[in-house]
């Protein structure tokens, strides 16, 4: 089910109808539930509501019809008929025929003036779904290669999987698949002194407790053994984005074809470590990255857990 | 009711220290003293504050890990309550005695509406709204609620930590290009993050804002004086000179950074979340 995030002033301009009170409109608006129209777009539910001597339709419940493939992170739209609902009100709470035909015609002449006065619609996303480890020594989180939208849940069966990191066989339930938050990748400005060629790219973590005891001494370092598939010294890690309103965060970092602690030297062409003489230190130390890959979550690769649908 | 499921502390004295304590510290309380297991007179913790009037004022707290508090363990936290208020304690540095003016229960668990409705009939007629009470449930949202404050700061000294590291890479190979005698690099160093972070400092315990305004500075006498060298009109001999003045500069500044970089990774470690999602 997804909701509405604003209300409605639905009545505002139909007095009769306002005065119907909040008890009445809320009566009519569950008979059109009922309606036809109301299930093609799947409207599950509506709530009526009271402010100030207006009513308004207060939130609307979905039920996303489409259904798409379990992987799919396409958007779809709901959609919701404002007009066709204040037609059943005033054709069934509206007594005086006359009244009757004047409303409907100030919603026909405000449809046409402006049609978002009675049409609304709002766009859904599905969510990526993750599974996590049963085992209390390892609770590391996975990501799956299913997704669902808001509220709705997978159904079917699902074959255990073995964590890849502690070998655990966990049993899996539809309930065991939760939907997680991560910040947006943002483009990252690589104004350092390491000159141009470079590029960056991000891995995604649990944002869990403690985590920055385990980044904070990386940050500013380079890679000193491979990482992500990229040579020694050649990611140097930005930095992280987080926080403790989402469960996942980002670790961002540059990348580029020659070492970090390398200059290019135009007499000879070529690349070459330059050290200060007198500490002997690189431009960048170099740090041991196992760390921030463990952290990593990873795909789950588990062919075998196959959702029924 | 249980413990909210992020909780996983050994007891009592764990959960105090793992989560309590940092998150007053994190919400701006200071001298916050652990009293757990000495002659506590019901103050697990006596933290502080200034108020608004620029007072200084204490509160005190009684923790329990438990999954739920009943009526029955309501009685022995309104002796606690009442012995708080009327015990005074010694503060840790000036070991003047002082009073409390609040008393919080914090549990880990739930409270009983039994226990909280006798916790509050008993304290309320004297003590009025100076007592309270916090479940596991408020912890967590406090813990969110204390992380957000300080989220803005780390991502603060991140971006320090980073200007740090390229300015350091960028002075090494000053350095070592002046002393070869190799045509000088550009030395693109940068100060915007360590002057974004003195407009607003944080963390100022671990992070000392001057050394960060002394970090700022050397770089704008590094980039004046390297303005000064390119000037057409200093002779070879003078710019020889500045140079010099440069490098010295550079490796006053190199062993400042590498000062300011530990500081502020030691503080970052601190930082983050204390519950997992």
């Amino acid at each position: 089910m997804s909701q509405t995030t604003t209300a409605i002033p639905a009545f505002d301009h139909l007095p009769e109808v306002n005065a119907l009170g909040a008890a009445a409109l809320q009566r009519l608006s569950d008979e059109w539930l009922r309606d036809p129209l109301a299930k093609r777009h799947g409207v599950k539910q509506i709530t009526i509501k009271e402010d100030r001597g207006r009513t308004l339709i207060g939130d609307v419940a979905f039920e996303v019809l489409d259904d798409p493939s379990s992987d799919s992170l396409e958007p779809y739209t709901l959609h919701f008929p404002v007009d066709d609902l204040v037609l059943y009100i005033i054709e069934r709470g509206v007594a005086d025929p006359e009244v009757r035909l004047r409303l409907k015609q100030i919603v026909r002449a405000r449809r046409e003036r402006s049609g978002e006065a009675y049409q609304r619609s709002k766009s859904v996303a599905p969510r990526r779904l993750f599974i996590r480890c049963k085992n209390p020594q390892c609770l590391r989180i996975f990501e799956t290669q299913y997704t669902a939208f808001p509220g709705r849940k997978l159904e079917g069966t699902f074959e255990p999987f073995a964590c890849p990191a502690c070998g655990t066989t966990n049993p899996v339930l539809p309930d065991d698949f939760f939907p997680l938050d991560c910040p947006e990748e943002k483009p990252v400005d690589l104004k350092g002194a390491s000159g141009e060629n470079e590029k960056w790219f991000s891995i995604v973590i649990p944002w869990r407790a403690n985590v920055f005891s385990q980044i904070a001494p990386l940050v500013g370092r380079i890679n000193d053994a491979e990482f992500e598939g990229y040579s020694v010294e050649t990611v140097l890690f930005l930095g992280p984005q987080g926080s403790s309103s989402m469960p996942l965060g980002r670790l961002y970092f540059a990348r580029r074809d020659q070492s970090f602690n390398k200059v290019f030297r135009e007499e000879t062409g070529t690349w070459e470590e330059v050290r200060h003489l007198a500490t002997k230190k690189t431009l960048y130390e170099l740090a041991d990255f196992s760390v921030l890959a463990a952290l990593k979550i990873e795909p789950l690769a588990n062919e075998g857990a196959e959702a029924e649908r | 009711m249980s413990f909210p499921s992020s909780f996983h502390y050994e007891n009592e004295a764990d959960f105090i220290r793992r989560l309590i304590v940092p998150v007053l510290q994190r919400l701006g309380f200071d001298a916050v003293t652990n009293y757990h297991g000495t002659r506590e007179h019901g103050k697990d913790l006596v933290f502080g504050e200034t108020d608004r009037f620029g007072h200084h004022i204490y509160h005190a707290l009684q923790a329990k890990y438990v999954p739920s508090i009943s009526q029955k363990e309501a009685f022995s936290l309104i002796d606690d309550a009442k012995q708080a208020f009327m015990m005074t304690f010694q503060h840790p540095t000036s070991g003047v005695e002082e009073r409390i003016s609040k008393f919080y229960v914090v549990n880990g668990g739930s409270i009983s509406d039994n226990a909280r409705d006798l916790f509050f009939q008993a304290l309320r007629p004297q003590f009025g709204a100076n007592v309270r009470l916090i479940d596991g449930n408020e912890m967590v949202a406090l813990e969110r609620h204390a992380s957000l404050v300080i989220e803005a700061g780390s991502k603060f000294l991140t971006q320090v930590l980073r200007e740090l590291t390229d300015n350091r890479a960028s002075m090494i190979q000053f350095m070592e290009s002046f002393r070869s005698n190799e045509p000088i690099p550009e030395m693109m160093l940068r100060d915007d993050c360590s002057t974004e972070f003195l407009k607003n400092p944080c963390f100022e315990r671990e992070v000392d804002p001057g050394k960060i305004t002394d970090y700022s500075n050397s770089i704008r006498r590094i980039r004046d004086k390297k303005s000064l060298a390119g000037h057409p009109f200093v002779s070879q001999d003078s710019r020889q000179s500045i140079y010099l003045e440069i490098g010295d500069l550079t490796n006053t500044l190199l062993m400042l950074g590498e000062d300011i970089d530990a500081c502020i990774r030691k503080a970052l470690i601190a930082a983050g979340p204390l519950l997992d999602p």
